[in-house]
């Protein structure tokens, strides 16, 4: 039996941890409320907590200690051995009967200091090792199924306080995230993955704020890897917005929701286009000054222009939607999720690229703001 | 081979760059001399791609600058350009950040450990190589930052200001010798801009003499002598041909009575 759960179960030390805390903690309760003559259920949300963090904690374990695109030891070991996609690992990523054997024990401490929501441990545990095994699928090149897994995640969030729908959806996206962690396992050794090249980027030491002026600016070896594939943003915009609306239906009553999700939709579409426009004109000024377009009747420079059209329009046609949402009397928390998957969508995708506005862009390159750490020679 | 064409540079309202026409030949080593505020380093950042000119343009081995991503980026790899006030990251060592920009410049590692060794060795820098830049004086600072761009082994280097700075005569020395030999024994293309006329008279194969934002003289020193009816020295040259009028004044002045 030992043996048989060693398989899966974290070192005995932070099991030993989670026991004594939670019989600490239970213990102290119980005996106050004896002292009290009745229960006192707020006092108990405490240790189950700590229950729910234990199995958000062995959620997120389960794939990063033994998944091998998370662990590199692991991983050059694994290249090493004769050891194929195809065959099973030497530890299972995958979800075991224990699991469900520690997933229970989990659930029987939940049940005996508190018997309501019992669900809510496999829902918690689910949740986790479905967010860290969508990970290890983008981080391996799988990204297809990354993101149909990190879409089910927000069914499940969605559907948080139903916990039999949630915990159903959890188990359909986890059948589509086994798929994908089959597929992704059949591509070892991943080589061609971006963590690997950004990995190797890092090693080169190309970090451009690290290099200082000019070569920060205009080393060639600097804009290599900055370009974000239309079809990831129109994918990750979509993801944004229908996370964004399985997080805020969460939110109980109808006006704080209204209020929350029109903050999400505001920052949608007006702080990442700054962030964006901050990130592309940092270091990069106008080719000319203010003064200098209006008296020499240069209103617009369409070379260095060129950059607020997609900030611009974001904003734009986000409150667009919401308008014409408004003016049809749809709901906020249904207006607002589209509003801000089509602004994410112009701010991430729409071009110029960082890359072509470095490399050709119409404008004056300059040393920008990140000088920490940086020494001005002469 | 770099080729300035009809270029007009300004920031605001009065033009720093007025229709400047160039072409400086490879293997060549030309220096851009001037008054304070007439466009040298306006003129040097437009050929090393940090400015955009209003009008005309700037080709490289015959790719014109900003024209796409592709050609850009290979005139990046070809060209490097120095300002005379560098950033360097004061936590790294001198060492550290002259093999990173060695390699992002794609220069062989066997031979990037090596040349960086023999840099540091020509500049004095050996003994403070392994210490933070930010331990470096400003000489020091100015030498490494000079270093960075040789050893890219880039074929075209544009440096802004080399010889100031705070280098000393050693560093003055090396750096002359070094640049002169980087023309002609690989055919590379210097451009720089220095105040200090004796070292310019020294090391350039042709002079380029801006004044107000326009290229007066673009000859060799010969030629400039022969422009400007003066046999004398760079400094006597430059005074004919940048200061004519404050030279007939003194002249005027001294021809005077109680002179």
């Amino acid at each position: 039996m030992k043996r048989w759960l060693r398989v899966v179960l974290p070192s005995p030390s932070y099991l030993a941890i989670l026991v004594v805390c939670c019989a600490a903690c239970m213990a102290g309760i119980l005996l106050f409320e004896w002292q009290m003559g009745a229960r006192l259920p707020e006092l108990r949300q405490g240790p189950r907590g700590l229950v729910i963090l234990a199995a958000v904690a062995y959620g997120l374990y389960r794939v990063y200690a033994f998944h091998p695109s998370a662990n590199a030891g692991y991983r050059d070991w694994l290249a090493t051995t004769p050891w194929k996609g195809r065959q099973p690992l030497p530890w299972p990523v995958h979800l075991v009967p224990q699991d469900a054997f520690v997933l229970a024990i989990l659930c029987g401490m939940s049940w005996l200091i508190w018997p309501a929501s019992v669900l809510a441990v496999p829902q918690a545990f689910l949740t986790a090792y479905l967010l860290d095994l969508a990970v290890s699928l983008f981080v391996t090149g799988e990204w297809r199924f990354g993101y149909v897994v990190a879409a089910g995640l927000g069914a499940v969030v969605w559907q948080w306080q139903n916990a039999t729908y949630s915990l159903a959806l959890g188990l359909v996206t986890y059948c589509l995230a086994y798929v994908g962690l089959q597929r992704s396992l059949r591509r070892f050794p991943w080589n061609d993955t971006w963590l690997e090249t950004l990995k190797a980027k890092m090693s080169c030491g190309v970090n451009a704020s690290a290099l200082g002026w000019p070569f920060g600016r205009l080393a060639p070896a600097i804009e290599e890897s900055w370009r974000i594939p239309l079809r990831h943003a129109v994918l990750v915009s979509l993801l944004c917005g229908w996370w964004v609306f399985a997080l805020v239906s969460l939110i109980p009553g109808p006006e704080d929701r209204a209020n929350a999700m029109m903050i999400a939709t505001i920052c949608g579409m007006v702080l990442v286009p700054i962030v964006r426009l901050a990130v592309y004109c940092d270091g990069y000024a106008p080719p000319i000054s203010l003064g200098g377009r209006i008296l020499t009747g240069r209103w617009l420079i369409p070379g260095y222009d060129q950059v607020f059209v997609a900030p611009l329009l974001a904003a734009l046609l986000g409150a667009m939607l919401l308008w014409v949402c408004w003016l049809y009397g749809v709901d906020l928390l249904f207006g607002g999720p589209p509003a801000l998957s089509v602004s994410l969508v112009l701010v991430l995708g729409m071009g110029p690229t960082l890359k072509e506005w470095r490399l050709t862009g119409n404008h004056r390159i300059e040393e920008g703001t990140r000088r920490n750490q940086a020494l001005k020679v002469g | 081979m770099i080729e300035v064409v009809n270029v007009t540079q300004h920031y605001g309202i009065r033009p720093v760059l007025k229709g400047i026409d160039l072409r400086i030949e490879r293997g060549e080593l030309a220096a851009v001399v001037g008054p304070n505020g007439m466009g040298k380093t306006t003129l040097l950042g437009v050929m090393g791609g940090v400015l955009q000119p209003q009008h005309g343009h700037v080709a490289i081995a015959g790719t014109r600058r900003r024209q796409s991503v592709e050609d850009e980026s290979a005139l990046r790899r070809l060209a490097v350009y120095l300002p005379d006030h560098p950033w360097l990251p004061a936590q790294r060592t001198g060492r550290e950040f002259l093999l990173t920009v060695g390699r992002l410049y794609g220069v062989d590692e066997d031979r990037l450990l090596e040349h960086a060794e023999r840099l540091l060795a020509l500049f004095d820098l050996s003994g403070q190589a392994d210490g933070p830049m930010r331990s470096y004086s400003s000489g020091q600072q100015k030498k490494l930052a000079l270093c960075t761009a040789l050893i890219t082994e880039a074929p075209i280097l544009l440096l802004d200001e080399p010889f100031s700075g705070g280098l000393d005569p050693a560093g003055i020395l090396a750096l002359k010798r070094l640049l002169r030999r980087r023309v002609t024994a690989q055919k590379a293309t210097v451009v720089l801009t220095s105040p200090v006329p004796e070292i310019v008279e020294e090391i350039a194969d042709r002079i380029i003499v801006l004044r107000e934002g326009q290229v007066i003289a673009f000859d060799t020193l010969e030629g400039l002598r022969r422009l400007s009816g003066q046999n004398g020295s760079l400094g006597a040259i430059l005074e004919r041909l940048l200061y004519p009028e404050t030279v007939r004044k003194l002249a005027d002045y001294f021809e005077g009575p109680h002179s």
